[in-house]
């Protein structure tokens, strides 16, 4: 049995496949955390830890460049050990997070005790990267004359596990994951254990633990500070249904005194329906409101908020959700008659749970004939849908942040369908007399509905300035735009911070003030924007439907002085300053004074809900004091907090060898360069290209999985080809040379190249993505080889350090690709991607000197 | 090949001194929570010998607490002013969160629920403007910290709290500190106490994305309304809502007169504050 067995090891390969099954459930593992994190806390927090805990790769190449030749000495031996240890502590991970208490990020600036556990939640995460990353790089050392082979083992393990875990997420629950995925390197540690090794017991047990937390699986703690918290306090709250998948851990929670009534009028005077709630991770997805009406008068609910406003204006009979989520407004709209409601939502496990396992808990409202569902993300089928001839009376898009303001905790998200370049498309497709509507919780201090109205804004000043009714109207121009001065779809992709510039095309605010409409409750304000001005009748039924419920008119042509909060007083004055300057004032100095961001979001910085600027920190702790920051938009903290931990941590990893090794006298800053060029780069193009793909594909779980997969395996293909080619100068800048040059190409005609191409069919997609993604990756792949086998002829002891140079830029460039993405745009992070690349070519020639 | 004689670590002849490392590390958490979980020096540590020194030092946090925090940001209504400087705050905090109890912050107590900072405390209690002899509903009752202020200056205190666990224990607080005299009731906050309706002013300390109707029909003609808008570990607003016949008229109240959201120094300068105002 046991001969069988060794002759099945020997058949096997071992080692690279041992490379290939630890990088599958390391990248598999990290995915997997990403989730439960997101579960038990929320996405900012695991993107932080992640990321910190992704350093254990980098920590892994610093102990073995500093105890390099024992590690050599003692290889074989010591890898089984490894693997071993890598299986285990992924296995205990969950059982060992919750050991001292369970860390909360909205206690983080509050707690300095929270600061221990987050520190000790990294050191558990990181633990399995550290393990998997050493065992890898001690590989890649003893093993350096067939790194080509080792490599693409390495990147085609770690495709197959994005692929993996998005299957697995379907069948199994995260929490059981973990343990299932520490098989794994447990295999890998049978695979490369000798048949006398002392180690076979401890795998052995190794694989008895982890059947154990298999079958006591650890279940992450929620956060007190979560929507589903609050909820299940409710005396006879209940889960009534649950469902994990790569969307998320999907919950519907039925209580006896949870109540649908956002923003309620106080003019109402029924009970509000009681209904169960769909949690996404934890966090509010949506109401269950089924038909919704049943109130008092027979009215729908929502006509007693604010979002009522459009029915009450103009007839509307075609109506468009976006993201539509539980169908609340898809009911609305049934509820005024419309006789054509297209919904569009992406989420596949909701949309299943509500067209074919519990219609009923939304009245069956989606197997109407009126309602057709569209199961996509917005943006894509926006734009794949561009060139159809369907318009709509009313568009109608999901409400802006939350009750009490969301803190920013979802800064970092894309908002693709509220960038202006949505916002065009969505104008095209409306009738003459279509109208927009967005309603925005309100926020303090004022940034959502600033950002919307500076968006319109610009959109109105473009639409209208095409408009031959208004040709007279234009600043400056005599009513014609000078070419330089016209909207193309180069500009469209531009950051907007052409919107301060003093050419940009500016309407008459009067005329801008008759397209734009808005109304304010005690914490909603809902906006209509229009391509016909909204007559006086229609401002006259506005003023009706406001008073009627004890609403104030917000925005109107014609509002009179002191009309706007005779209902809802509001102490800060400046409130309705700061919409005024944006509606009609001078939004080149007020973009620049005012301490958040506002400006217009456009695709290339699609992040709506992030209104700080690194610029403005510094301002804004000097207004509202260091302490108050994260209270305001704790998101975005969060990710300049992690920011600095990573480069420290990083820096300290990188630099601790060099005492080991010694820094003198030799040319390793070549070697620095050549490598952090190499890591910065591909995380760049990596992040760039998941959100062009995102946007493209329309599945951002399917997306980012793809992207992953094509990338790390055309990756590997590169690394493998590359053994046959020698690691000279040549080639090496000429792979980089190439690897720019695609770069700067997909920068400048990627976009318009995906655009033309949206709305062909989804499998045609895919394999687009596979021949447009594969090529420079492949050219990718075949840099860390080929630099690495370059060191072993010149300086064969750097290449642990080397490793971990890789590896820590690799993990730092996520976030700083977040944080240049939030403040310049993709565009800048690809540029930086080519830059990279640049300079792992140039210093090439420094590098060969070695 | 050549040996390295010198080592980083001398003696080192194994994986030993990294695992060491690894364990040490995780072995040094439990001692690094313990001494965060510590109390030294500060009062509340459970010196009992120590009980009339910490009562003296608690009214003088009280005190500061009052001026440094309360006076100093705007709150002038002698009785709430009084009543923050007579409520021991600390005992209506978790024990191991004493020693930050008068501190300028909203102080988790389980529960996904908070005691507000003392300054929203004493200006809600304010808002109200509660007298001797009114009638008072609180939703929400939490800790119980809220309605000991109120009952420093009504004997008609009615509070309700729906998580039952916490009421019982904000109930436990209320009784210990002696304010016997508050009414304490396990229920759905939503529909508030009939029985005792119509309340001169009812401040809601844990607020939903509406205010009910029924609490609505409770207040009396001519009565307030205070709701914190936002949870205490975000940012905070205040809402007032003012009954007057059937017209009801809320207010947002940010406090940015007193809390330091505050841009005041620079209005002056402010380019924006003057071009629009429609203030009447």
């Amino acid at each position: 049995m046991m001969n069988n067995m060794s002759q099945l090891k020997n058949h096997l390969q071992p080692l690279p496949i041992s490379v290939g099954i630890t990088s599958m459930a390391v990248i598999a593992f990290q995915l997997v955390i990403v989730q439960l994190l997101s579960i038990s806390q929320w996405h900012h927090f695991a993107y932080m830890v992640i990321s910190m805990a992704m350093l254990g790769f980098g920590a892994a190449g610093t102990v073995l460049a500093l105890f390099r030749q024992w590690f050599r000495e003692n290889s074989e031996r010591v890898l089984p050990v490894i693997y071993l240890l890598c299986g285990v502590s992924m296995a205990l991970s969950g059982r060992m997070i919750g050991v001292f208490g369970d860390f909360d990020t909205f206690l983080l600036f509050f707690d300095r005790m929270q600061i221990v556990l987050m520190v000790f939640t990294y050191l558990i995460y990181c633990l399995p990267f550290f393990f998997g990353g050493l065992a890898i790089t001690l590989i890649f050392y003893t093993e350096i004359t067939g790194i080509g082979r080792y490599y693409f083992f390495n990147l085609a393990g770690s495709g197959l596990g994005a692929v993996l875990v998005v299957a697995l997420l379907w069948i199994v629950p995260a929490t059981l994951l973990p343990a299932l995925l520490s098989f794994l390197p447990l295999t890998a540690a049978w695979l490369v254990m000798s048949q006398t090794s002392p180690v076979r017991s401890y795998v052995l047990a190794g694989v008895l633990l982890t059947i154990a937390t298999l079958f006591f699986p650890a279940r992450p703690g929620v956060s007190e500070y979560k929507d589903i918290y609050a909820a299940l306090q409710l005396p006879g709250a209940e889960i009534i249904h649950e469902q994990s998948s790569p969307y998320g851990l999907m919950q519907v929670v039925h209580a006896p005194a949870q109540r649908f009534a956002p923003s309620l009028s106080l003019q109402y005077r029924g009970d509000p329906p009681v209904r169960n709630v769909v949690f996404n991770n934890g966090d509010y997805f949506g109401t269950l409101l089924g038909h919704g009406a049943g109130t008092p008068a027979g009215n729908h609910i929502l006509d007693y908020t604010t979002r009522g406003l459009p029915y009450f204006l103009r007839p509307v009979e075609e109506v468009l959700v976006l993201n539509a989520r539980t169908g609340n407004d898809v009911s609305h709209a049934l509820h005024h008659g419309a006789r054509r409601i297209a919904a569009v939502e992406s989420n596949r496990p909701v949309n299943n749970l509500l067209t074919t396992r519990h219609p009923e808990w939304i009245d069956s409202i989606y197997h109407r004939d009126e309602v057709s569902l569209h199961r996509s993300a917005v943006r894509s089928w926006l734009t794949a849908t561009a060139r159809t001839d369907d318009t709509y009376d009313l568009i109608v898009l999901p409400v802006i942040g939350t009750f009490g303001g969301s803190s920013g905790i979802d800064a970092i998200s894309e908002h693709y369908e509220l960038t202006y370049q949505a916002f065009e498309i969505m104008w095209d497709r409306l009738d003459e007399n279509g109208m927009i509507s967005v309603t925005a919780w309100a926020d303090y201090p004022v940034r959502a509905p600033l950002k919307l109205l500076a968006t319109w804004r610009k959109l109105l000043d473009e639409k209208l300035a095409q408009d031959e009714r208004y040709a007279h109207s234009l600043n400056g121009s005599a009513g014609e735009i000078p070419p330089e001065m016209e909207i193309d779809a180069e500009e469209a992709e531009e950051d907007t911070v052409s919107v301060s510039e003093p050419e940009v095309i500016e309407m008459d605010p009067e005329i801008i003030r008759d397209h734009i409409v808005a109304i304010r409750s005690w914490g909603t304000i809902t906006f209509l924007v229009s391509p016909t001005p909204f007559t006086e009748d229609e401002r006259r039924k506005l003023r009706s439907y406001a008073s009627g419920l004890s609403f104030d008119p917000l925005l109107l042509a014609d509002l009179e002085r002191g009309e706007r909060d005779y209902y809802g007083f509001v102490e800060d004055r400046r409130f309705f300053n700061y919409i005024d300057t944006v509606m009609a004032g001078s939004r080149v100095d007020f973009f620049d004074y005012y301490p958040f961001d506002v400006r217009p979001t456009p695709d290339n910085r699609p992040f709506f809900a992030n209104y700080m600027s690194f610029w403005k920190l510094r301002e804004l702790s000097h207004l509202f004091g260091r302490e108050k920051l994260p209270y305001i938009e704790l998101g975005y903290v969060v990710v300049v907090v992690a920011l600095f931990q990573i480069v420290i941590t990083a820096l300290v990893l990188i630099i601790l060898p060099l005492f080991r090794v010694g820094h003198k006298n030799t040319l390793r800053r070549w070697t620095f360069f050549y490598f952090a060029g190499i890591g910065l780069g591909f995380m760049f193009f990596e992040i760039v290209l998941i959100q062009k793909m995102i946007l493209y594909l329309g599945e951002p779980v399917y997306a980012m999985a793809i992207v992953l997969t094509v990338l790390l395996i055309s990756s590997g293909m590169g690394s493998f080809y590359s053994s046959r080619l020698e690691p000279t100068s040549k080639v090496k800048v000429v792979v980089g040379c190439i690897i720019v040059l695609m770069i700067v190409l997909y920068n400048a005609f990627l976009m318009s190249l995906l655009t033309l191409t949206i709305g062909l069919p989804a499998i045609i997609k895919v394999v687009f993505v596979f021949a447009i993604l594969g090529l420079p990756a492949f050219f990718m792949g075949m840099m860390f080889p080929l630099g690495l086998r370059r060191l072993l002829k010149s300086n064969e002891t750097q290449i642990p350090w080397a490793c971990g140079v890789d590896s820590c830029l690799s993990v730092s460039a996520t976030v700083l690709a977040m944080l240049f993405a939030l403040e310049y745009g993709y565009v800048v992070v690809m540029g930086l991607a080519a830059l990279s690349y640049g300079m792992s070519a140039f210093s090439v020639m420094g590098f060969d000197t070695e | 090949m050549k040996q390295r004689k010198k080592r980083f670590f001398p003696g080192c002849h194994s994986l030993i001194p990294v695992l060491t490392a690894v364990i040490l590390t995780l072995a040094a958490v439990p001692v690094l929570l313990s001494a965060a979980h510590a109390e030294t020096g500060l009062p509340g540590s459970g010196l009992h010998e120590k009980g009339a020194q910490d009562g003296q030092r608690y009214e003088q946090l009280r005190y500061n607490m009052v001026n440094s925090q309360i006076v100093v940001r705007g709150v002038t209504d002698e009785y709430t002013l009084q009543a923050m400087g007579n409520v021991p705050r600390h005992e209506f905090v978790r024990s191991f969160h004493q020693r930050v109890a008068y501190s300028d912050q909203p102080i988790p107590i389980g529960h996904g629920q908070t005691i507000s900072q003392p300054f929203i405390v004493a200006y809600m209690t304010e808002l109200i403007k509660p007298r001797e002899g009114m009638k008072v509903l609180e939703i929400g009752t939490g800790s119980g910290y809220q309605a000991a202020v109120l009952a420093e200056i009504t004997d008609q205190v009615y509070t309700i709290e729906i998580i039952e666990e916490l009421g019982r224990w904000g109930e436990e607080n209320l009784r210990r500190a002696g304010y016997d005299a508050v009414n304490v009731k396990y229920a759905d906050g939503y529909h508030g106490w009939k029985d005792h309706a119509p309340f001169d002013a009812i401040v809601v300390t844990a607020a939903a994305d509406h205010i009910p109707p029924p609490l609505v029909e409770q207040l009396r003609d001519g009565g307030r309304m205070v709701i914190p808008v936002g949870s205490p570990f975000r940012t905070q607003m205040l809402m007032l809502i003012e009954k007057r016949g059937e017209q009801l008229r809320t207010r947002s109240l940010m406090p940015v007169r007193f809390v330091p959201f505050t841009r005041q120094e620079e209005d002056e300068e402010d380019p924006f504050y003057h071009l629009y105002d429609d203030d009447e």
